[in-house]
């Protein structure tokens, strides 16, 4: 009907433009809301026919000449997939009787497409209509468009993917919450359905598999669900209450499905989510399915569960080098997640999330990116010496190894070293004694701002790992120095190892009307806490606490997160007698802003400290820890008063221990938000107040009650940051020296290398012959090329 | 029906200063650049307000088409490519049509009333009908006496309610509040929000529910200009009692606000509490906004965008805390233009979809929300602008501003014809441009 229905609409238009007086004014579209990309190798034969083949034949090095590449770009509204000739730079027309560019026809919204690793077929599976379309490649130029075999399905399908030998083609049916499996070798071609309802576990936390113990026949018994039920049993007992119950049936709707087929184990994953906000990655045998059994009786494992899943992409690393003993070797999942923008990275060999957090450990230990993960492709480029390091000739720029591109939705694409070669070369090989560790995987890549500026170590800044030595912060001398010095913003009086407990906000501007005290403004007009920098020459980047700070001048804000609380989760005294994460003391009772609010009845927060038992942007829930005896001059965690209500929101000061994971660069803070109360009683921020740097208005907060372990907005917080060490009592009168938990690992720009290649981009392809990575666009329809090098755009289709 | 069409930019500009004067009177039986409509109450008729945009005649009107015969007659009888363009007159209730201002912006029902609230550019009104489908013909629709209606069926002055409204109001939401009283009883109060165009402001009225009797105008209580520039839309959290959410064409940002007052205390005030603003940063520039619409179940909001057309997906599902999440989490490509958003969810389906018009393109985007991603285009007529949805008969009125039509959209999944214009409800008009 769909079908008809558009070319009674071609032909209507053929006919308008040939009998109008006045020619409509109408611009053509050719590539229309592009979506999946694939690659396609056509041979001519001397006949003039066309066939399909494996890549190889195309390699420039084979010598065939009657090879082309050809890109193949789903057409969602139309239907189609347009086929775009690589070698001439143009789009092909599959049927010249047509008028226009002609594209071949596969079925009503197709949603996703892979062709064959022999050439021979595309498979295209659809969200407008039930079928999986099969074309034959060797028909897809023409003369005549092909017809597509259309094989049935119970459910309209999302996603496809199929085995090396194509002969098995995997589905995600999202509508019957199931994974469907063809055999292309048994005709007729059926489906078979194989259900994802059991019981997800919600955890990110996957109990240790060995990945080939499930393969093993005997291990029937292993069942799927008595492997989520084993992962539900060693589920954390601090679970938010958001994440999934682990115990609950829970129906996994599939979204993406890879097949991965290594010199490893052979697997089959596929992404998704549930109705709940969960979801994971399933990670599947894919021997066990070929035997017959269902999806549950194939599971190995659920990763990142309870995080709901999008796009994704395996990873397999292998050394390359025979004197490489530190590569880091292993197989790697990279997941998008749907919700947030956060790139997960997982070790499918140990099932553990790295942490790769470059923003907010607390939001999770995934990469921030810029918007929402659309696609991530992972590629490896071939290393062409494999002669060892003493004969290695490398240019510092260029893209060796193994990396991860990831495709959001703001347009913007960004690499993760996985295997940064480069890197490699000059921290391990050119000198044994340099940190294998400063080549770190699994972190965004980073902008290089000078032609030979490649990674290499400066000496490593101990002042800046706050180990308690002298932390130098110069706004104005820095000059000469090798590493860089922090400062705070204008307003600030910078620190000095001299300096007192008093000075504890550092990172915050104020305004400068203070006239009582310069350094203890009135916190009501604080207007950021965006931190300056003063560095000399090259800016590092960081690792695992830094994250993606801009600069401009000598402002550096971090684009991908607000204020926040930051820090890591505070944990239950361990057996030392000691507490982890992150603490808040309270070490006064500040009058409250709201003169008139009568707080007599409630207990002093001066004296308490807290374990930060959660935080997000804008919030913290905190539980009491201790409380300061002014009798005994001690903090005594025994006996101290009950949690008991606050009266809020007040302009507490507090101090955080960072425990080597702490952001300092915001921008757009809590600081510049009032409260009010909504319909529902609830505290929320309002943006009314102290927005405007040259028109300061009345911050006067309004009053409310929250309790204790309640999550509450207070956005009048202001911090420092103590020493990192261990070793810092939490619960100790003795304020450390101010420190900051970065440990520079390399240097260049502190901004990842990210391009805004698209608007609205969909997908994004990597063609190894061409060396260039290709990108759908929805937004205005075309076809990107993108140099992976110049890390650029280079060439348009549309 | 004579149509004489000339789009011209000036039209626009003579928006908010052309009067109402006597001249060539708009036909009762017609529709001519309609830009809003509305399920009656009752469910029989559908309301369409015809915006007068080139000025061919004095006035705009609302009209009153009889739905059960557009499906019986109309719709049922077409072929599985759908009916050729019918008259329009043939199904309108002419002796109901009424005459308004020009420029009518949003007609919007009040819940389980029987008011209808126009909001007119024109004369900057906002304009209330009343609606009694049992009245005598001639007075089922009325902004008039409906005991004495004048000749002309103008509305009257005290049904265009002007004062306390600044220039080129749009959009309208009605929060429906009871207030219990202390010795028994309730006061029920319509409280009417409506946007306006061109301005940061958000205007506030109050209309009595119950009692009714006294048949009050809406009482403006408030206007607020603490928005950008451009609000578009407004609408009220359905999981919340009091948190509304604007989107605004010139911020990169969705707005939330509280609205804060009681009938009861005559000398309260009024007022409106800004919130949390949401960036839209799953868009590298995403601004624009056209429209904002909740789901269902308010775990969800959808926001059209212009800069770059696309959908953008906003969760508003509740925490923990019981406080909504506010985060953008996906985009979906849309056409250009896109403009008003509808969200269906089809009797005994568990499942619901948002369409999006996009009136550059003469199509509207069928989107599935789960998914996240569009799952079909639906074809349209010339400058689709709003969809209404009808659940007791399954289909979709589409308002088609510039050729001056509704479609008649199947909107029944069960339907091999499901999503496919069914039926044209007035003859498409060709519109000339002058630049």
């Amino acid at each position: 009907m769909r079908r008809a229905r558009a070319l009674a609409a071609l032909v209507a238009l053929a006919s308008l433009v040939g009998c109008q007086d006045d020619p409509p004014n109408i611009s053509l579209l050719q590539l229309e809301r592009g979506g999946s990309i694939d690659f396609v190798c056509l041979c001519e034969a001397t006949d003039g026919s066309w066939s399909g083949t494996g890549m190889e034949a195309c390699d420039p090095n084979s010598g065939d000449t009657d090879c082309s590449i050809f890109a193949l770009v789903l057409q969602t509204n139309r239907g189609e997939i347009a086929v775009v000739d690589l070698d001439r730079n143009r789009l092909h027309d599959s049927d010249d009787r047509v008028p226009f560019t002609t594209f071949p026809h596969v079925g009503t919204f197709p949603s996703d497409m892979v062709v064959s690793l022999d050439g021979t077929h595309i498979y295209v599976v659809h969200v407008g209509e039930p079928t999986l379309a099969i074309v034959e490649t060797s028909g897809i130029l023409g003369p005549t468009l092909p017809e597509p075999v259309f094989v049935d399905l119970p459910a309209e399908a999302q996603s496809v993917d199929l085995t090396r030998d194509r002969s098995q083609v995997f589905l995600t049916l999202p509508f019957e919450n199931a994974l469907g499996r063809i055999e292309t070798g048994v005709e007729p071609l059926a489906v078979q359905v194989l259900p994802l309802v059991g019981e997800i576990p919600a955890a990110d936390e996957v109990p240790e598999t060995d990945p080939d113990a499930s393969t093993d026949a005997d291990e029937e018994s292993d069942a799927a669900e008595d492997v989520l039920d084993d992962v539900a049993e060693d589920l954390p007992s601090d679970v938010p209450d958001e994440d999934t119950d682990p115990g609950a049936p829970v129906t996994f709707r599939p979204v993406e499905v890879k097949v991965v087929e290594t010199d490893g184990p052979r697997r089959v994953f596929v992404s998704g989510f549930t109705e709940d906000g969960g979801g994971g990655v399933l990670e599947l045998d894919l021997d066990r399915l070929e035997a017959g059994d269902d999806a549950l009786e194939a599971f190995v494992a659920i990763h990142l569960a309870g995080r709901p899943i999008a796009a994704f992409d395996v990873v397999d690393v292998s050394p390359t080098f025979s004197d490489e003993t530190t590569t880091p070797e292993g197989r790697f999942l990279y997941a998008g997640n749907r919700d947030e923008q956060l790139l997960h990275v997982v070790d499918l060999d140990t099932g553990e999330e790295i942490d790769s957090s470059q923003s907010d450990p607390l939001v999770g230990r995934a990469i921030r990116t810029d918007g929402i993960v659309v696609d991530v492709l992972a590629v490896s480029f071939e290393d062409e010496s494999s002669e060892g390091a003493g004969d290695y000739e490398i240019d510092p720029l260029e893209m060796r190894g193994v990396f991860v591109y990831v495709l959001t939705s703001t347009g913007i694409v960004e690499v993760v070293n996985v295997y940064d070669r480069v890197c490699w070369y000059f921290m391990t090989d050119s000198d044994p004694d340099n940190d294998p560790a400063s080549c770190t995987p699994h972190v965004l890549r980073n902008v290089y701002d000078e032609e030979d500026s490649y990674p290499r170590w400066f000496d490593e800044p101990a002042l800046m790992n706050g180990d308690g030595e002298t932390i130098t912060y110069l706004p104005t001398n820095c000059t000469g120095m090798a590493t860089p010095c922090f400062a705070d913003h204008d307003y600030m009086k910078p620190y000095a190892p001299t300096d007192s407990e008093s000075r504890f906000s550092y990172g915050v501007t104020f305004f400068e009307d203070t006239p009582d005290d310069p350094l203890m403004p009135v916190i009501r007009r604080t207007v950021s806490e965006t931190w300056g920098m003063i560095w000399e020459g090259r800016v590092p980047w960081t690792t695992g606490v830094g994250g993606n700070v801009s600069e401009d001048g000598l402002t550096l804000t971090d684009p991908g997160i607000y204020y926040c609380a930051m820090g890591v989760l505070g944990r239950e005294m361990d057996a030392s007698g000691s507490y982890e994460g992150d603490v808040l003391v309270i070490e006064d009772g500040p009058d409250p802003l709201d003169t008139d609010l009568d707080c007599s009845g409630y207990p002093s927060e001066g004296g308490a400290a807290y374990r930060i038992a959660g935080a997000t942007q804008h919030t913290l829930t905190i539980e009491r820890m201790a409380q300061f005896d002014p009798e005994t001059d001690e903090w005594n965690s025994d006996g101290f008063d009950p949690p008991g209500e606050e009266c809020f929101p007040f302009a507490v000061k507090y101090h955080v221990r960072a425990s080597n994971q702490w952001i300092v660069s915001a921008s757009e803070t809590g600081f510049l938000h009032s409260t009010t109360i909504d319909g529902d009683g609830f505290c929320t921020d309002s943006m009314q107040a102290c927005t405007d740097w040259n028109d300061p208005l009345d911050c006067t907060l309004l009053t409310s009650r929250a309790g204790m372990n309640a999550t509450f907005v207070n956005p009048y917080v202001r911090f420092k940051i103590l020493d990192n060490g261990v070793d810092a009592p939490p619960l100790t009168t003795t304020i450390l020296r101010p420190g900051l938990a970065f440990f520079f690992a390399a240097i260049a720009g502190f901004q990842p290398l990210a391009t805004k290649a698209a608007t609205l981009p969909h997908s994004i392809a990597y063609s190894e012959h061409l060396d260039s990575l290709f990108i759908s666009d929805r937004a205005w329809d075309g076809l990107l090329k993108f140099s992976p090098d110049a890390f650029t755009v280079v060439y348009e289709y549309n | 029906m004579p149509k004489r069409l000339l789009l011209a930019p000036a039209f626009v500009l003579a928006a908010s200063c052309m009067p109402n004067s006597a001249g060539v009177s708009p036909p009762s039986d017609g529709i001519f650049f309609p830009t809003a409509a509305s399920l009656t109450p009752d469910g029989d008729h559908l309301a369409v307000a015809s915006s007068n945009f080139d000025l061919a005649y004095s006035n705009g009107t609302v009209l009153l088409l009889d739905l059960d015969r557009v499906e019986t007659e109309l719709v049922s009888g077409c072929p599985e490519e759908g009916c050729e363009p019918v008259e329009e007159s043939q199904f309108v209730l002419e002796a109901e049509t009424v005459r308004t201002g020009s420029f009518a912006s949003f007609l919007e029902t009040a819940p389980e009333g029987s008011r209808m609230y126009l909001t007119v550019r024109g004369d900057t009104s906002l304009t209330y009908l009343d609606m009694d489908p049992s009245a005598d013909e001639g007075r089922k629709l009325t902004c008039f006496d409906r005991e004495d209606p004048p000749r002309s069926r103008k509305c009257d002055s005290k049904h265009r309610v002007t004062s306390g409204l600044s220039a080129d109001p749009y959009a309208i939401t009605i929060k429906r509040q009871s207030y219990p009283h202390d010795t028994g009883g309730e006061t029920v109060v319509d409280w009417i929000f409506v946007s306006h165009l061109t301005s940061g402001q958000v205007s506030v009225f109050e209309a009595e529910v119950n009692p009714l009797d006294r048949d009050l105008p809406p009482r403006p209580v408030l206007e607020d200009e603490s928005f950008p520039l451009g609000v578009t839309a407004v609408e009220l959290h359905p999981l919340t009692s009091g948190t509304f959410y604007a989107a605004t064409r010139n911020s990169r940002s969705l707005h939330t606000f509280s609205f804060a007052t009681d009938p009861l205390n005559f000398d309260g005030s009024t007022r409106i509490a800004l919130g949390r603003t949401i960036p839209i940063d799953v868009l590298g520039d995403g601004h624009d906004s056209r429209d904002l619409v909740f789901s269902t179940d308010g775990n969800m909001a959808f926001v059209s965008n212009r800069s770059p057309n696309s959908l953008v997906l906003v969760d508003t599902s509740l925490d923990a805390n019981g406080w909504p999440r506010n985060r953008t989490v996906g985009a979906v490509e849309l056409d250009a233009g896109p403009s008003l958003l509808t969200v269906w969810s089809p009797p005994g389906w568990d499942t619901e979809w948002i369409y999006a018009t996009c009136y550059n393109m003469d199509r509207v985007y069928v989107i599935d929300p789960v998914l996240r991603m569009a799952v079909d285009v639906i074809l349209t007529g010339n400058g689709p602008h709003t969809l209404i949805t009808d659940t007791e008969r399954l289909l979709g009125y589409l308002v088609n501003f510039i050729e001056s039509t509704i479609s008649v959209v199947d909107l029944d999944p069960a339907s091999t014809s499901f999503n496919d214009v069914r039926a044209t409800i007035g003859i498409p008009e060709k519109v000339r441009s002058n630049d």
